[in-house]
């Protein structure tokens, strides 16, 4: 939004509001002038002509007292005042405005054209005086002192009604302006809740971007990237604000989300890293775990290849297969650790196993072998039966006088590869599986096969990364089950 | 805290209140300031073509309401300005004439006057009439003066129409009294008063009816009363009487009933004052009275005027209407009354 697209800016808003505000003020005032202005032309109507016409009939009296000094004493200084009068009344009644739209305009006019009358009669008086006509300035002296009369009677006869009229105007003044208070009192009152809502909106319209801006500043501050966007709704500075914090806010979040990818790929990479150190390490471990408890299988090949040589002159066949078959177990054992191998070479190598200790232990110890041919292919680490039923045969059935039973079985269950090493022996106690499977012993050389086992399981799991492969199910003489669910690998 | 549209509501409706309020504050103040100024003479609140001046005698019955409602329709149709002088009976002449020297002053547009007088009332209208003021006289004529126009009911119709009820109300047999207003004696004789004229050449073609006495009374119920109780006692022979006033007719009426001569004595009256009515109503004491049409006399002078002022020119006498108010045609009248009044 650019600043001419924007239809409204802050400093518009803030001069419509300002304006707003002012506007109403003004109102105020106009009408409170108004009104005052209107109580002032009503208390000048009520009293104004009141005023004038008392001036006139002063102005009447003063001159009827000078017009008859004049014509007592022929002075000439009341003659003097006497006209100054005159103009006095002349300039008076000359201001009348001579018109007939109500009885007090007629009743006026009569007292303009009586004061013309008045005027006449006594400059006829002056110059009959001034003839030295007693009976003429006399007669019309007296026409002037009726005609005097007859304005001061239309004088009265108008003060009075405006007297009347001005008693009824007052009561009705009273009480319309009692009205008029309390309408002035509402209409104050509505201006100052009108102001205030004003106001309200001003700030409202101001704090609100800014609250909403302030939450959401403080959420990224907390880390919270996933906040709403902020919604301004007026289109101003407050929305470019908005907008532009908002974009920042959802820059920072895709920064940060590109940066939490990296760090998982840099992680994932180091467990992949760390798991072939700890595969290196567990490999190695065998093969010291081998050394340590066998002597050198080279040799030991090489010396039983001889006893081979040496059976077959003698003519001892059984000697002969006995020799032959310890020969390729101990090949199969000293084959790389870090190879694969397949779950039939691994049966194979057990059966070899088996055969020796039947030698050994006759008939004691059976060996059954129940193996799904599809599952033969499977790929495995190498030695990863033998040490569990060596397990087997020395935790399970070792200090049985009458012997037991070892099955080995693999089968297919969906998508995976079940192999199972079962004993019938004396089984064992969930401390001593857990003594196996974990590294609670204080001595390795005390517990070799439990280090056999956990090696088996640790290069399953490294091997399949998984860790949930390797289960052991076991009750006390009922015999143990070491059961391995193997994924199928691509 | 509040909602936005709230708010704008809010604004909304305190804005209308307020120009409510600041509308009726500036009519109620306007108001304010014409309630002490004067009303218009007119309606339209035209300005006045003429201004004249009635000169009146305010005890007369006839310049009652009914009167000067008439003048104030004309006022109005001919935006014409009346300006009243109500003089008492008593100083009449003297009062009358000094409003009219107040006419002559003011230089008023015509003046009507009820007059009453002589030579002197004779000069003051030749005088006004010099100033170029026409003169009308209303109800008292003043045939040799220099006048405009006589405007008012005729005595001596008034006479003959007296004469006719009287004669049928009594069957054409009685002895006749006529009380009028003092300030109706102005004939010499009774053959120069019209009304007893009129009444007189009704009775004249009956044997049996006759006027035994005419007397002339204050204006007033107690006057009256005296003037009837008086009359019974030296005048025993008198069973018809007639009163040219609605007030007095009224005293008369209570004579006759306290000096126990409901059913002797035949009373006719006038004016249409509304006890005199109910009396009528009632039958027995007052047969019927003889009202004029005020109001038509009040419309007319104005009318006149005008003519006059527009033509230079208009009748001399101008009569206006009188009715025989009886039972017969009591309600006839009253509605008429109250349709007019309306």
């Amino acid at each position: 939004m650019t600043k001419k697209k924007r239809k409204s800016s802050i400093r518009q808003n803030m001069i419509v509001y300002s304006m707003s505000i002012i506007v109403l003020m003004t109102i105020l005032s106009i009408y409170a002038i108004s009104i005052m202005e209107r109580y002032k032309d009503q208390m000048e109507t009520m009293f104004e002509k009141h005023i004038y016409l008392s001036s006139i009939e002063n102005t009447l009296n003063a001159l009827d007292a000078d017009l008859l000094g004049f014509l007592s004493t022929k002075s000439s200084t009341r003659l003097n005042e006497y006209m100054i009068g005159l103009e006095e009344l002349h300039r008076a009644t000359g201001s009348i405005v001579i018109q007939g739209y109500n009885m007090e305009d007629i009743v006026m006019k009569n007292i303009v054209n009586l004061t013309m009358a008045y005027d006449e009669q006594a400059q006829e008086a002056i110059s009959r005086k001034r003839l030295r006509d007693v009976a003429g300035y006399n007669m019309h002296y007296e026409e002037s002192l009726l005609i005097k009369g007859f304005i001061i009677e239309y004088i009265d006869d108008l003060n009075n009604q405006q007297l009347t009229r001005n008693s009824v105007a007052y009561s009705g003044l009273v009480s319309q302006i009692r009205w008029l208070q309390n309408l002035t009192t509402i209409i104050v009152i509505d201006l100052i809740a009108l102001s205030l809502l004003i106001v309200y909106l001003i700030t409202q319209h101001m704090v609100k971007p800014i609250s909403n801006l302030s939450s959401a500043a403080e959420e990224i501050a907390k880390g919270n990237l996933a906040t709403e966007d902020v919604v301004v709704e007026s289109e101003d500075e407050w929305m470019l604000l908005a907008n532009t914090f908002n974009k920042m806010k959802n820059s920072i979040g895709t920064y940060v989300e590109e940066l939490k990818y990296t760090a998982q790929v840099e992680t994932d990479l180091k467990d992949e890293q760390l798991k072939n150190i700890r595969m290196a390490h567990l490999l190695d471990k065998a093969k010291l775990y081998a050394l340590q408890s066998q002597i050198n299988p080279h040799f030991l090949f090489n010396t039983i290849n001889a006893g081979v040589q040496m059976s077959i002159m003698e003519r001892a066949p059984k000697t002969g297969q006995f020799l032959d078959t310890m020969s390729r177990l101990f090949r199969y054992n000293i084959q790389q650790m870090d190879s694969v191998t397949t779950i039939g070479e691994e049966v194979q190598n057990i059966e070899d196993y088996y055969n020796l200790l039947k030698v050994r232990f006759g008939s004691r110890i059976k060996f059954q072998f129940i193996i799904d041919e599809s599952t033969k292919d499977v790929k495995v680490p190498p030695l990863v039966l033998q040490p569990l039923v060596e397990n087997a045969y020395i935790h399970g059935l070792s200090g049985l006088e009458e012997g037991g039973t070892i099955i080995v079985s693999s089968y297919k269950d969906n998508d995976k590869t079940i192999i199972v090493v079962r004993d019938d022996g004396k089984g064992m106690s969930s401390e001593t599986i857990d003594r196996i499977l974990t590294k609670k012993h204080k001595n390795e050389s005390e517990d070799s096969t439990g280090i056999g086992v956990r090696n088996v399981r640790d290069r399953l799991e490294i091997y399949f990364h998984k860790s949930d492969i390797f289960r052991i199910e076991s009750k006390i003489d009922k015999g143990t089950k070491i059961i391995m669910t193997l994924p199928i690998m691509e | 805290m509040f909602n936005k549209s709230f708010v704008l509501f809010m604004i909304g409706v305190l804005t209308v209140i307020l120009v409510a309020g600041l509308v009726v504050g500036i009519v109620v103040s306007s108001n304010i300031a014409s309630a002490s100024s004067s009303d218009f003479l007119f309606d339209d609140k035209q300005e006045a073509r003429h201004h004249i001046m009635f000169i009146i005698n305010e005890e007369d019955q006839i310049y009652s309401d009914v009167f000067f409602d008439g003048i104030k329709q004309a006022e109005s149709d001919y935006h014409i300005a009346a300006e009243i002088i109500s003089i008492s009976q008593k100083n009449y002449e003297r009062e009358m004439l000094e409003a009219m020297d107040k006419a002559l002053y003011a230089d008023v547009d015509g003046v009507f006057v009820h007059c009453v007088g002589g030579d002197e009332l004779n000069e003051k209208i030749d005088e006004l009439w010099a100033a170029m003021i026409p003169v009308f006289l209303l109800n008292e004529d003043m045939a040799y003066s220099k006048r405009i126009s006589f405007i008012g009911v005729n005595r001596y119709n008034i006479g003959i129409t007296v004469g006719k009820a009287l004669v049928e109300s009594m069957e054409e047999v009685g002895q006749i009294a006529v009380i009028d207003q003092k300030q109706s004696q102005h004939a010499d004789s009774m053959s120069d008063d019209t009304l007893l004229l009129g009444i007189s050449d009704v009775f004249r073609d009956y044997d049996l009816m006759e006027i035994e006495m005419v007397t002339y009374i204050e204006q007033g119920t107690l006057s009256a009363e005296t003037v009837a109780t008086q009359m019974f006692k030296s005048n025993p022979d008198i069973n018809g009487i007639f009163c040219t006033n609605g007030q007095s007719t009224l005293g008369i009426a209570q004579a006759i009933i306290d000096n126990n001569k409901v059913n002797d004595i035949t009373l006719y009256g006038y004016g249409d004052e509304e006890e005199l009515l109910e009396y009528i109503e009632r039958g027995k004491i007052v047969s019927g009275t003889i009202v004029s049409d005020t109001y038509d006399m009040g419309y007319t002078t104005i009318r006149v005027f005008d003519e006059y002022m527009n033509q230079n020119h208009v009748s001399s006498y101008i009569m206006t209407g009188i009715e025989n108010i009886h039972q017969d045609n009591l309600n006839y009248y009253r509605t008429y009354r109250e349709v007019r009044l309306d």
